[in-house]
């Protein structure tokens, strides 16, 4: 998901509300110390986040220019103990000022198998978490069909459950990512950690890269909004968005592990790779097709802005219909209502950023009980990977995007929005039930209809044979822990 | 596309269940019909619903709907929360106002029975099998789809 979020609301659900009920009280046995449940202090779900005790990547992208996914497999309780005494204390926290560009930067998230793999959790806790987490990623929810099928992932050099964890490094030069991989490296042999490598025929870690002017592959501007979060729950503050979406442990009433979790995320990881050729030999066929008369640069442009929904420069259809603005706040603008296009004159209703944060669109009967008053949030980090390419010629090399979400509740936060991403049936006034995402649903998926219905220039046009300009090539559902939580995984 | 639910409860045979269960039974028409029609009205995802009583040892509730499992449930577990609450009461489960939304749908996943045979529609269930058989003569038609063709 790429483009829009951003606005206030209160989570309907949250993750950590299911896990109280289920009273687990973990006890002292097997490889290391148990973690015990205990009472909730009451007060924390109104405190104030300490910076210190949160992994700085929840509060902040960090805009670095290289990122390096490493994915490694414990040998054992002991041997990941080892290794995480070397590198929780080198992890980047909230509190540390990154404008300063500190080098490198370090965040560490788990599988839940790698979770367990340390020996600090009993068995029983497992029962206690959502299944999304402690289960393989629900690609029937994530609509991954076809060659985006889980078992065409990390490039067939391994397989999703052999992740036990990421260690995610932001590097400021080649030369300090590549010295503090050479020390992560050496940990990992001293320990018995195996790298796991999806590139260059598993060669290569998954390395990503800030794109430059924030242009991703598809020539969308990235990074425009977030939400902006009541990150301290100060009250009178309606504009912010509630940090219990984000934040795990901050949910009023809770008992058992609320300590384990809280100042914790789960971290959806999704690896995308995009097919530029393809998307611009569909605009500049499509764009032919529906305005033959326009010069072909300016109808590929509103073409594609149709399906973002916002025009390639970031500038929003719905404030700015009639072109990209030159002025950058009115390229970045996020004030914006869709009362201002209720009917989807401007803004098609399956437009990407209509979807991934649908803002004041009326939801259907089913989805306004499931998320009223809320809409589903996310945060969105992540970086780009793969070389430039502009035209229509494949030049062999893969391109992609390499995202990662953080929210409370899977289910109800990431995987609703892929599920709206692939059938966007989800708005009251939607009359195209099966319709997509034109950029970024699956077409595999049996009842999609293929089309894509938009109004541009006073007129309806329907697109059909809308193609699969994104294929996954890899997904983990994972947790990342708080500061405190770190160490006791290492303790 | 629709999918089949069929939510098994198995009934407690205490006498103090047995007549809770004959009261819900007594009650049904007024007390629980009107709101799950209004609410199966309002989501636009069931094209059928009933409940069964099978000779007092089992309560069904059968439904075809559209989309997920997952979603569907938390669906129902928050618009038709006293009719859940009355029907987990006669069985051995924990209450329904102990469930949260994890634990309702692990609880009416491991309820629901898989039809014999196997879908011609093409979807598979959670763990990627095709699900169990299910004739609709309205194809992949969603509820909404056939509200919509009037």
């Amino acid at each position: 998901m790429t483009g829009d979020d951003g606005s206030a609301g209160r989570p309907a659900t949250l993750g950590v509300a299911r896990w109280h009920a289920f009273g687990v009280r973990a006890a002292d046995g097997g490889e290391g110390t148990m973690v015990m449940v205990e009472a909730n202090d009451v007060h924390s779900a109104r405190a104030r986040v300490e910076r210190k005790n949160v992994q700085g990547l929840v509060f902040r992208s960090y805009n670095y220019p290289l990122t390096r996914h490493y994915f490694f497999q414990f040998p054992n309780a002991e041997g990941a103990r080892g290794f995480l005494r070397e590198w929780v204390p080198h992890v980047t926290d909230a509190a540390q000022d990154v404008d300063a560009k500190p080098d490198p930067l370090l965040n560490i998230a788990f599988t839940w198998w790698g979770l367990n793999k340390t020996g600090v959790l009993a068995a029983a806790t497992s029962q206690a978490f959502p299944e999304d987490i402690r289960g393989l990623p629900n690609a029937k929810a994530m609509r991954d069909l076809g060659c985006s099928a889980p078992d065409k992932w990390w490039n067939g050099k391994f397989k999703t459950e052999d992740v036990d964890v990421m260690l995610l490094a932001n590097c400021q030069s080649p030369a300090s990512l590549a010295a503090q991989g050479e020390a992560i490296r050496r940990s990992a042999a001293e320990f018995g950690v195996k790298e796991l490598l999806p590139i260059n025929d598993g060669r290569d870690p998954l390395d990503g890269y800030l794109a430059p002017g924030g242009i991703l592959h598809f020539g969308y501007r990235d990074g425009i909004s977030q939400p902006d979060v009541n990150w301290d729950d100060e009250p009178n503050k309606p504009n912010l968005v509630d940090r219990r979406w984000f934040l795990l442990g901050y949910d009023d009433g809770e008992v058992p592990w609320i300590d384990f979790v809280r100042d914790g995320s789960y971290l959806v990881l999704r690896w995308v790779s995009q097919n530029v050729p393809a998307f611009n030999t569909f605009l500049r066929e499509k764009a032919a097709q529906l305005w033959p008369h326009m010069p072909p640069a300016e109808a590929q442009e509103l073409l594609a802005a149709k399906m973002m929904g916002r025009w390639r420069n970031g500038t929003p259809l719905v404030k700015f219909p009639d072109g990209p603005e030159t002025d950058e706040k009115k390229q970045r603008a996020n004030d914006f209502s869709y009362a201002m296009d209720p009917d989807g004159v401007r803004c098609p209703f399956s437009a990407h950023i209509r979807i991934v944060h649908r803002r004041d669109d009326e939801l259907d009967g089913a989805n306004s009980v499931m998320f009223s008053p809320g809409t589903p949030r996310v945060l969105r980090r992540g970086s780009t990977y793969g070389p430039h390419l502009d035209g229509e010629v494949p030049d062999g090399n893969d391109r992609g995007l390499i995202g990662m979400f953080l929210c409370t509740n899977i289910e109800a936060q990431f995987l609703v929005l892929m599920r709206w991403i692939n059938e966007t049936n989800f708005h009251a006034k939607v009359t195209n039930f099966h319709g997509q995402d034109p950029l970024f649903g699956n077409r595999r998926m049996p009842s999609q209809s293929g089309k894509f219905e938009f109004q541009a220039n006073g007129k309806q046009h329907v697109l059909t044979d809308l193609q699969d300009f994104i294929r996954t090539k890899g997904t983990l559902m994972l947790f990342l822990p708080s500061m405190a939580t770190l160490r006791k995984l290492s303790a | 596309m629709p999918h089949a639910l069929n939510l098994t409860i198995p009934i407690k045979q205490d006498e103090a269940t047995q007549k809770r269960l004959a009261q819900i039974a007594a009650e049904f028409p007024t007390k629980f019909q009107p709101k799950i029609d209004a609410a199966l009205k309002k989501s636009k995802i069931v094209h059928f619903a009933r409940v069964v009583n099978v000779h007092n040892k089992f309560l069904q509730v059968i439904t075809e709907y559209d989309g997920d499992h997952k979603a569907y449930t938390e669906f129902f577990r928050k618009e038709l929360p006293d009719v859940f609450a009355a029907l987990f009461s006669l069985a051995d489960a924990p209450s329904f106002d102990k469930l949260n939304q994890e634990q309702f749908f692990q609880l009416s996943k491991s309820l629901n029975l898989r039809s014999l045979g196997e879908t011609n529609l093409g979807e598979s269930d959670d763990v990627g099998t095709a699900e169990g058989y299910l004739f609709a003569a309205t194809g992949n038609k969603t509820v909404k789809d056939i509200l919509a063709a009037g």
